[in-house]
């Protein structure tokens, strides 16, 4: 019998920092198309509560990331496609950099012979 | 948070709509398109669309979350508050429509008189440090004030230690000839250091120079309204040439305020005084007071008594030094420069204050009074909502939204009538109230209209609010509306309120009652003269003419005027009655000893033999001026009072008087002039209306030709058109005397018996028409309490009729209950107005402050009222059905 994929929450504050990094590498994307790109590109191991991430969307619309433009996809439905404007590209550095460091100092911390 | 955001987080406010319909697309969107992954993935279309569901959350959650994004949920919970708060007050229309209207005249009253009393008395004057200046004038044995003639205010500058500095400014009329044509304006021309003491800068340019000022120069400054009118506030008005009577005058600068000083016109032209000292002889007579002020600024920490007291020292020096001009002025009086500009207009606004105090004050005790009652009615409702889950704050909330909204509807309508009624005010009562030009509403008047507003929104709100807090759940719920009530303090509470409605009601209504009654009683007055079918032009001519051309110059305008068709009487005179001008001059009796402690002024008045015929004024005793009379000969006419001061017990007629030459500034001025009295006229009021006659001598005008005369003619119909004829005619005489004078005013008009009365009538006015609005309001609280309690009494009166009580019966219970309240109401208010209308006294005219026939007037007007009050809702109750009342419940 095989066992289900281990699925994990987001670690808390990260989603935003996610979101961002798949609209580097997507383009433009619409919201189901990014949280489906989250699932996929992290090998099904991170879960989105897909629901949880329009409020990111929203908030990151208000902070300048991101900006949403409706348009039609290939099938012809209408949809919102967000892209990244350079406050968000900045964002996005300035948060990969904090995670880097916090990664680094709870790796130090969970392995200390490294140090 | 940066721009951009918060730009992006205003526009939300607007596009709340637009955003909720996008996140919900971009949901329904999102689970289509992952059911339709799952179902690709190979799950049938129920599951498929239940899995994406289940990875999807909850979508109402979500939705919430996105909007606790955007922040400004309260704005949804307004919105429903405010559609609710909307509903319920549609729902009882009476009594939304009573708050509102209520509410509009409380807030719109208090925002007018506010917004005068703010411009006329609250704002300063625009003078640095106002507090220590002082206008400086003698003060005789007897208690007349005069300004001290130039030479005395030198000893005055040299002698006194208590001020900063003095100064001296006369003012008087010349000419600007420019591109408009000839035009009349006020010169004041100024000692050195005026502006300095009166504290000014200059908005454009410079003040005077102390060498100019020493030396004198053919230099202006402008007032600031002088600038704005005149020259339209020409900001190149610098360096400009002006041509004035007295020559060339170069503008160096502009005065930045409003108010001007001396105060008597907005629109002046200040000239350095050493200018003209070598020319004006007036400035070297010690006899000379005319058309002038002294101020002074205080040292700083002396008192205005201390002050006094050091330059009555000196004035009495100056009366013994000179015992043939300064005699009897042998103290000095200072006015604050604020009361010398602001006059008598204090008590008036104070008035008008308390009034719109007392307004406002029935006013929210009426609305306490439909909430209250209101609180009632909503008993249940509160009760079942509570019930539902609304927490208390939740429905204090809805209850404050309410009465918000109702303070903000009739706020607004308030303030709207509050501006029409400033705008009313501005042209009716700009002569009557200084500064009143400058009234309007402002941010602070606006600032306190909005402080009222809240504050009876908190008020009339928190009523219910606390009282649906108080109330017990079940206990509501279980009781039948009826019933809540019975027992609980509130209608107690409720007949206080329209008991002390009345009674502010009484006071109102004896206030503007008493005014009402003394206009009555002035208008009965009779000036003394017959105004009607007169028309008057005041003659101006070019200062400098010598006395024989001037006197020319008044004839051909006398003949001009008489070959007018319909012209029934033309005459002269230096002063009309009630255009405030006049001038006291001293007299002397022959064989009588003269009595300064008690003998009046007497105010000197040249005229033409037609005078008395046009102006209707009777001869009492003896003969009038003949054209003879002005050729020469000693004879004067002698007024009533006259007589009655100075000639009491004696035959007057063929008395002998002494008089002196009175016109200003000229080299014969106070020299003696033999009379010989040939004639007693009747008094004529000639300052006010309400106060006494004052003694006047009659003098033909070519004895001492005056400077500038007023043409009075007397029409047999008057004709509209007639003041442009009139002033045709005397241009045609002589061109260069002006037809507009200073601040505006056309030369010719019209002698305005009613109009002297103006700032009464406006008075009686605005204390009637507060008086009825508090008359209204109390009616409504009187018809809303009785209404309310008969309502709730239904039943009990249903039984009374079914156990055999008469229509009559049930009539006098009903109106009963309402009249013990009102008479309690109308005796603690008569009360409450004798002691108010004690500080009405100044202004009354006529009746006392306590007149009986008034207040018995007042006490039934009031018992009138209230008794229509309660019989609207008493006939309600008699006519009740048993049937129906008993079966309602």
């Amino acid at each position: 019998m095989a066992t289900p994929p281990l699925r994990d929450e987001i670690p808390p504050g990260t989603l935003e920092m996610l979101i961002l990094r798949t609209l580097v590498l997507g383009e433009e994307m619409h919201g189901f198309a990014i949280a489906d790109a989250i699932l996929h590109t992290s090998a099904g191991i991170l879960l989105v509560e897909e629901g949880s991430l329009y409020p990111a969307l929203q908030r990151m619309l208000f902070k300048g990331w991101i900006v949403g433009e409706w348009s039609r996809t290939p099938e012809n439905r209408r949809a919102r496609y967000y892209r990244l404007t350079s406050a968000g590209r900045k964002q996005l550095e300035r948060e990969i950099t904090r995670y880097d460091r916090v990664a680094r100092a709870i790796s130090l911390i969970l392995s200390p012979r490294l140090a | 948070m940066t721009l951009g955001e918060l730009w992006r987080r205003v526009t939300l406010l607007i596009r709340r709509e637009r955003l909720r319909e996008d996140l919900d697309a971009e949901i329904q969107l999102h689970q289509e398109l992952r059911a339709e992954a799952n179902r690709r993935s190979g799950a049938d279309a129920r599951t498929a669309s239940a899995a994406s569901r289940r990875a999807f959350g909850n979508p109402n959650l979500i939705r919430e979350a996105s909007q606790d994004v955007w922040g400004g949920r309260w704005l949804d919970v307004l919105q429903q508050d405010l559609g609710y708060a909307f509903r319920t007050l549609r729902r009882s229309p009476g009594f939304t429509l009573a708050t509102i209207l209520t509410l509009a005249l409380a807030i719109g009253s208090t925002t007018a008189v506010f917004s005068v009393v703010n411009g006329v008395l609250l704002r300063p004057l625009p003078f640095a440090g106002q507090d220590r200046l002082t206008m400086l004038a003698e003060r005789s044995r007897q208690g007349g004030l005069r300004p001290p003639s130039y030479p005395t205010f030198l000893d005055w500058q040299r002698e006194a230690r208590a001020f900063e500095g003095l100064a001296y400014v006369r003012g008087g009329g010349q000419r600007v000839t420019g591109s408009e044509g000839v035009q009349n304006i006020v010169v004041s021309v100024v000692s050195p250091g005026f502006f300095s003491v009166l504290g000014e800068r200059p908005l454009l340019g410079r003040l005077f120079t102390p060498d100019e000022e020493r030396s004198g120069a053919q230099v202006a400054v402008l007032s600031y309204a002088l600038w704005q009118r005149r020259f339209g506030g020409d900001p190149q008005i610098l360096e400009r040439a002006l041509s004035l009577s007295s020559g060339a005058y170069r503008v160096v600068g502009v005065l930045p305020h409003d108010v001007a000083y001396p105060p008597w016109t907005d629109e002046q032209l200040y000239t350095p005084l050493a200018t003209v000292t070598a020319t004006d002889h007036a400035l070297v007579q010690r006899g000379f007071h005319a058309d002038c002020r002294i101020i002074g600024r205080l040292n700083p920490g002396i008192s205005i008594e201390q002050a006094t007291a050091d330059l009555s020292d000196v004035a009495r020096r100056e009366a013994a030094a000179y015992p043939e001009f300064n005699a009897d002025w042998t103290s000095a009086e200072l006015i604050p420069l604020r009361d010398e500009v602001l006059g008598d207009t204090k008590a008036q606004l104070l008035m008008l204050l308390a009034a719109v105090a007392l307004v406002l004050l029935v006013a929210c005790v009426n609305i306490a009074n439909l909430s209250l009652a209101r609180g009632h009615a909503r008993v249940r409702e509160l009760a079942i909502r509570s019930a539902l889950g609304a927490g208390r704050g939740r429905v204090a909330r809805q209850l404050f939204t309410e009465s918000a909204l109702l303070a903000g509807g009739g706020g607004l309508l308030g303030v709207t009538a509050a501006w029409w009624a400033v705008v009313w005010l501005r042209r009716t009562g700009l002569a009557v109230v200084p500064r009143l030009d400058t009234v309007a509403v402002d941010v602070r008047v606006l600032a306190v209209a909005i402080g009222v507003v809240g504050l009876t929104a908190v008020a009339t709100g928190l009523l219910p609010a606390l009282w649906a807090g108080r109330s017990d759940l079940t206990e509501s719920l279980k009781q039948r509306s009826e019933a809540a009530t019975s027992g609980s303090p509130r209608p107690r509470l409720r007949a206080v309120l329209v008991t002390s409605e009345i009674a502010l009601a009484v006071i109102l209504v004896a206030g503007a009652g008493l005014l009402v009654r003394s206009l009555r009683e002035l208008r009965a007055v009779s000036p003394g003269f017959d105004s009607a079918g007169l028309t008057t032009f005041y003659v101006s001519p070019p200062p400098g003419r010598e006395p024989a051309a001037l006197r020319a110059l008044y004839f051909r305008i006398l003949d001009a005027a008489r070959a007018l068709p319909g012209v029934t009487g033309v005459a002269l005179t230096n002063f009309t009655p009630l255009s405030g001008g006049g001038l006291p001059s001293p007299v002397q009796v022959a064989g009588r000893a003269p009595d300064p402690e008690h003998d009046p002024q007497v105010w000197f008045m040249t005229v033409s033999p037609g005078y008395c015929r046009t102006m209707r004024i009777p001869v009492r005793e003896g003969r009038d001026f003949t054209e003879a009379d002005l050729a020469g000969g000693t004879a004067v006419l002698v007024n009533e009072a006259f007589a009655r001061s100075y000639l009491a017990g004696s035959d007057p007629i063929g008395r002998s008087l002494t008089l002196h030459k009175a016109v200003q500034g000229r080299d014969d001025f106070g020299e003696s002039m033999p009379a010989t009295i040939i004639g007693i006229v009747g008094d004529v009021h000639h300052f006010d209306l309400a106060s006494p006659a004052e003694p006047q001598v009659y003098v033909p005008f070519t004895r001492n030709v005056w400077g500038h005369i007023t043409l009075v003619v007397r029409m047999a119909v008057s004709q509209p058109g007639f003041p442009r004829t009139l002033t045709r005619t005397v241009q045609r005489v002589d061109p260069e005397i002006p037809v507009m004078l200073s601040g505006g005013q056309a030369a010719a008009g019209l002698v305005d018996v009613i109009g002297s009365l103006a700032s009464r009538r406006l008075d009686a006015w605005v204390l009637g028409s507060f008086g009825a609005a508090a008359l209204l309001l109390a009616a409504i609280g009187v018809y809303g309490l009785i209404g309310y309690s008969v309502a709730r009494r239904r039943q009990e009166i249903g039984v009374r009729v079914a156990l055999g009580a008469r229509r009559s019966d049930v009539l006098r219970l009903v109106v009963g209950d309402g009249m013990r309240l009102a008479v309690v109401g109308i005796l603690v208010g008569l009360l409450g107005a004798l002691a108010v209308t004690r500080l009405l006294a100044g202004l009354l005219y006529g009746v006392g402050a306590s007149d009986p026939a008034t207040f018995v007037a007042d006490a039934a007007l009031l018992g009138l009222v209230a008794l229509t009050a309660c019989y609207l809702p008493a006939r309600r109750a008699a006519g009740i059905d048993p049937v129906t009342a008993l079966r309602y419940e």
